[in-house]
């Protein structure tokens, strides 16, 4: 007989779809999204359609495996046993030989979003203080940047988008990455609202809208100062700003003193009159909805752009109106119960640069590292400071369900579960949604979820040193996932009891519409164009300009990455993996470079190099070039190779650490002579 | 671009060629023929008939089941092929029965039988008939697999019969063949014109075929030495010499394999014009 | 016929996610080598303007289906509601069918060696259900309706985008709400 279970699609992804599963004698047969989920609506994305073949993918790794030499992929069978003594004696020996725990690493991050993913913390802090990567890749600098503005990084339901009567999509390309906001934005459209797109290339999504503001990339916080500017010229500003805002005066100055249209137009490469005209539009339009997306904030300068939007969008009035506001997510839904252990004194290394900081570590080096939802050597900068770390290293343990280009350089490869296999808790980062996960499945060969592994290490590590994990040897994953809604959460969720969410997924009981008094949470409670809290920070007071990197001689072209709708980072569903990445380019780049559609290029920084195919894309300005996130072959060179770890300019408060500037990644291009060309 | 169908290429040039000797040997039979050439082009037009269905087996992803190819006669050209395939089997069965017997009707036999098979050679063609294959959907499919049948039936006769036959029986023949080649140049020059002019997707084909060494060896084989040939033989008027029937039987069959396998190549059809 | 199911293309909403396909994927679990339904993107020049435009294709249930004409073992039937259906069970896998088709629909699938294509998930249809593809489009651009003149009469509905063939090889059973292009202020 089919049987039914609830899922919750764990992908770093807005939409975080509630999914239904169907087996039959205990087998997977397809899964359909949850009607009863106001957001997701009972439609999937395609990348969680392909779940049953991920699932039961002749490739997906079905044992625990060990590699004789990194690298060499010549790995052998092994035992769990075998796997967890080999992991549990080095870290004994470890400990024994420098004294304390540090040498011991954990980086994991969104591999799966749920929280019981967090298993791999929990072991760790068990063990003593470690070294751990902490920070976000993300969205670091914009989350700081509304606890600046706001108080806290929270944002309005996302169905509110819907009221709005001019709506703008800001660096965010909902088509490809959250493709459930599209029919919120549709239905909008067809009820005779605006949607205006700005984004540095033309996305699917501001192919869709009505009008598309093509941005230098890394001006964006300058377009937004510039039309703050033209509503004060206007008169334009919300009147009764006086009542919760604080340091207008002061924002209203440097407004006056330090911001000239001509200019911005200059180097935003947006015309004077357009920046007018679309201030005065928003400042006339009630309500009137930004959405930032992640992109413009992947810069130096990202933390102050986001500040520059959240101060246009309070300076006219939006900010707690609604259907209107700034949307860019939030984290509320996230406070799980944890699992209870001390706070460890752990050594906190930026994720973002975390190879270049782990090399520089000492007294202990590392010796241990564990990547746990992680895929650096695909998705991190600084891949040279990676390498020269694998070699140091004495263990690197991977869990994950493929043998990811991360897992070519790890000694032991344990092989997890996915979301059809274990029980686990889901929230969203953008609706309000919380969801269980149940396993509907038995673990696919050996798999074990992250909760089961850390148990079993625990329980390894006391046996052959009483008392060197304090965290739990055993227990029950059920509860372990019920016990992440403590009171706090219950709360939140209109909630008696945790076992309330085996029924159906809850939605918190947060009001729709962010900020709807105007009861900020800063220090001053008021909504701050003037934030103490960056000052104290070492960062301006008031959102300002400071321009990005710009391109070089050397390297004159911007090297963008966007999301690509069949990935999530390095995680894809295609079938057919390429050989090589696509570059696309503007059609006179073509001809500049006296390069053909198709043909094979180089391009390279001071970095590293990299052979690319050549497309065209109209749309392109001549001093970008784009390669998508990209389902590769693991053989193939990684694109990240050409990243360099710049920091953004915010992140430190609220989200962990600084985030990374990846836009600012500059290349040169060159033709290959057919005999330079390896396809 | 269409796909390399060898076990077309070979059910459908040896199901002519097979059908073509006995529609000769019909054809022939007016006036006395050499009893041991015809029982012997008798006998190897059944073996080809009977390769040719055999190979055809080959092109099925269910071959068990190609008996089920004759259950849709209303619209389907495939089953009307098979079925009157089937039947020239049959009446070749009873065609050769005759020819063993000294005084059994061959000729109304290889009249049933070559009337069959010719009906199966034009149902054959209009398979491909298909309005989403330009290359294809023209008159010239049928007429190209029945110049197929009378070229190579009648060479294969004149190679059987290059030493038993009357020089009035093989000049016949020979005839018959020159005719097939020019008539076979003409067609197609016409056809390529106009297919060049029939969209994107016959001006692929068009291309394909102009840049494929391929059709310059059957321009060669199936056209150019065969015209040589046959007008320095017609011009002189001597006596036939074997070499040049063995000759000409030699480049005629590799020029009409090679278009066989031509024609499937250089299918285009229509289809959805996307990005990527 | 008095009733003739088909699509309706909003190719204006259809952001090109493939959702529609690996819905059905999911559904059948088809082999890797299928795509009963694709998602392909219209080549840009057609448009005055730059564009990111898409049209999702299946079986378009022709009312006059040429699969069905040539194919030698009857494996098509075509219902009175006009949905195509191919038997597996009957396919000889004699792949005429892939020939005549334009859109490229029926599939031979090598591994069981017979031609598979869309049947429009006429079990659900039954059920009063949606196919597969339409109960999956997150943006509402796929629609299952009755093509009649009344449909063809609307206005913004179209017979034909750039790039599929000519309607009048198999007149099928599918209308598109045709793309429309934004103002576009652009650096280039």
């Amino acid at each position: 007989m089919p049987e039914k279970h609830y899922h919750v699609c764990p992908r770093n992804c807005y939409d975080t779809c509630s999914i239904i599963s169907t087996t039959v004698n205990g087998v997977l047969v397809s899964i359909e999204g949850n009607p009863a989920h106001d957001y997701t609506k009972g439609k999937l994305c395609p990348k969680a359609m392909n779940d049953i073949q991920k699932v039961y993918n002749p490739s997906r790794i079905r044992y625990p495996m060990r590699q004789r030499q990194r690298f060499s992929g010549n790995w052998e069978r092994m035992s769990w046993d075998e796997a967890l003594d080999m992991i549990a004696q080095k870290i004994i020996d470890s400990k024994k030989h420098d004294g304390n725990t540090l040498s011991l690493a954990l980086n994991k991050y969104s591999g799966n979003f749920g929280a019981l993913h967090n298993a791999m913390e929990w072991l760790f802090s068990g063990m003593g203080p470690t070294t751990r990567a902490v920070g976000s890749p993300c969205w670091s600098a914009g989350v700081d940047a509304q606890t600046y503005d706001f108080g806290k990084f929270f944002c309005s339901e996302p169905r509110e988008m819907g009221h709005a009567k001019l709506l703008w999509l800001w660096g965010v390309n909902p088509a490809w990455t959250a493709v459930h906001q599209m029919p919120i934005i549709f239905d909008a459209m067809d009820r005779g609202s605006k949607v205006i797109c700005f984004d540095t290339y033309l996305s699917d999504t501001a192919a869709r809208s009505h009008r598309f503001i093509q941005v230098k990339p890394g001006t964006d916080g300058l377009l937004a100062l510039a039309m703050c500017k033209v509503l004060c010229e206007e008169n334009l500003m919300d009147d009764k700003l006086y009542d919760y805002t604080l340091g207008l005066v002061e924002f209203i100055d440097y407004l006056t003193n330090s911001i000239d249209l001509t200019e911005a137009a200059e180097i935003t490469g947006v015309k004077a009159e357009i920046i007018r005209e679309l201030a005065i539009e928003y400042g006339q339009t009630c309500p009137a909805c930004i959405w930032v997306g992640f992109g413009l904030q992947r810069y130096t300068n990202g933390g102050q752009t986001l500040r520059a939007i959240d101060a246009l969008g309070a300076l006219a009035g939006h900010i707690g109106e609604k259907g209107g506001g700034v949307h860019y997510g939030h984290f509320e839904t996230w406070k799980f119960a944890g699992a209870g252990l001390p706070e460890q004194q752990n050594r906190q290394l930026n994720i973002n640069r975390f190879a270049r900081e782990a090399l520089a570590c000492d007294k202990p080096p590392l010796r241990v590292l564990w990547l746990s939802g992680r895929n650096p050597l695909a998705q991190d900068a600084d891949l040279k400071h990676w390498h020269r770390l694998i070699q140091q290293l004495e263990l690197i343990v991977i869990n994950d369900l493929f043998l990811t280009k991360s897992a070519q350089a790890a000694d032991i490869f344990l092989p997890a579960t996915t979301h059809y296999e274990h029980w686990d808790l889901n929230s969203s980062y953008w609706h309000y949604w919380v969801g269980i996960n149940e396993p509907a499945i038995n673990p696919v060969g050996e798999a074990k979820s992250d909760l089961e592994i850390a148990w079993n290490l625990s329980a390894k590590l006391n046996r052959f040193e009483k008392g060197s994990c304090s965290f739990p040897t055993s227990g029950s994953e059920r509860e372990t996932a019920l016990k992440q809604l403590g009171p706090d959460m219950l709360r939140m969720l209109g909630l008696n009891t945790p076992e309330e969410i085996l029924d159906r997924p809850i939605k918190a009981k947060f009001p729709p519409t962010a900020w709807e008094n105007h009861e900020f949470v800063t220090p001053s409670k008021r909504y701050e164009f003037q934030s103490s809290r960056a000052l104290a920070a070492g960062l301006p007071a008031l959102p300002v300009f400071e321009p990005a990197l710009l391109p070089s001689k050397e390297t004159p072209l911007r090297l963008l990455t966007p999301h690509h709708s069949m990935m999530i980072n390095s995680q894809s569903y295609q079938d057919a993996l390429s050989d090589y990445y696509d570059l696309y380019i503007n059609p006179r780049l073509l001809e500049n470079y006296g390069l053909k559609i198709g043909e094979t290029a180089e391009i390279w920084n001071e970095y590293a190099s990299l052979q690319v195919k050549v497309k065209v894309d109209m749309s392109l300005p001549e001093d970008v070039v784009i390669i998508y996130q990209q389902a590769i072959e693991q053989r193939a060179q990684a694109r990240n190779a050409l990243l360099n770890s710049n920091l953004s300019d915010m992140g430190d408060v609220a989200a962990g650490g600084k985030g990374l500037a990846i836009n600012e990644t500059f290349v040169s291009l060159r033709k290959l002579t057919p005999s330079e060309r390896s396809f | 671009m269409g796909t390399m169908e060898w076990p077309l290429v070979l059910f459908t040039v040896l199901g002519e060629t097979a059908i073509g000797i006995i529609f000769v040997l019909w054809w022939l039979d007016r006036a006395e023929v050499d009893p041991i050439f015809y029982k012997k082009a008798a006998l190897l037009s059944g073996l080809l008939l009977a390769l040719a269905l055999i190979a055809s087996l080959f092109h099925l992803g269910r071959p068990e089941y190609a008996y089920r190819a004759v259950s849709h006669l209303s619209t389907s050209w495939l089953s009307r092929e098979i079925l009157c395939f089937l039947f020239a089997a049959v009446a070749w069965l009873y065609f050769y029965s005759q020819v063993r017997q000294p005084k059994g009707k061959r000729r109304l036999a290889a009249g049933i039988t070559s009337t069959f098979g010719l009906l199966g050679i034009f149902s054959s063609s209009m398979i491909y008939v298909l309005p989403r294959v330009p290359a294809w959907d023209s008159v010239q499919t049928p007429l190209f697999f029945l110049l197929t049948t009378g070229l190579l039936g009648g060479l294969t006769c004149l190679v059987l019969g290059r030493k038993t036959l009357k020089l009035s029986q093989l000049q016949e023949l020979l005839l018959i063949v020159f005719t097939c080649v020019l008539v076979s140049i003409l067609s197609f020059a016409i056809y390529l014109s106009m297919l060049n002019t029939a969209g994107m997707e016959g001006m692929s084909t068009v291309q394909f075929l102009l840049a494929s060494p391929l059709f310059w060896l059957r321009v060669v084989a199936n056209w150019l030495l065969p015209l040589i040939l046959l007008v320095t033989y017609f011009s002189k008027q001597k006596t036939i010499n074997a070499n040049l029937v063995i000759m000409l039987f030699i480049a005629c069959s590799i020029g009409e394999l090679l278009g066989r396998a031509l024609f499937y190549l250089s299918a285009v059809g229509i289809s959805i014009t996307a990005l990527k | 016929m008095n009733k003739q199911l088909g699509f309706l293309h909003n190719s204006e909403k259809c952001v090109g996610c493939r959702g529609c396909e690996m819905a059905c994927k999911n559904l059948y679990q088809t082999d890797i080598s299928q795509r009963w339904r694709q998602v392909f993107q219209i080549d840009e020049n057609a448009y005055p303007l730059p564009s990111r435009m898409f049209i999702s294709i299946g079986c378009n249930h022709c009312s006059e289906p040429q699969c069905m004409k040539v194919c030698p073992v009857g494996a098509y039937t075509k219902r009175d509601d006009g949905i195509v259906i191919h038997d597996d069970n009957r396919c000889i896998g004699c792949r005429l069918c892939v020939m005549a088709c334009p859109y490229g629909r029926p599939q031979f699938n090598s591994v069981i060696n017979i031609v598979q294509k869309c049947n429009l998930c006429y079990q659900r249809v039954d059920k009063g259900e949606k196919p597969a593809c339409v109960a999956s489009c997150v943006a509402g651009a796929l629609e299952l309706v009755q093509i009649n003149s009344s449909l063809d009469a609307k206005t913004g509905v179209l017979k034909t985008l750039p790039g599929l063939p000519s309607p009048s090889i198999t007149n099928p059973s599918i209308r598109f709400v045709g793309p429309k292009q934004g103002k576009q202020v652009r650096r280039d």
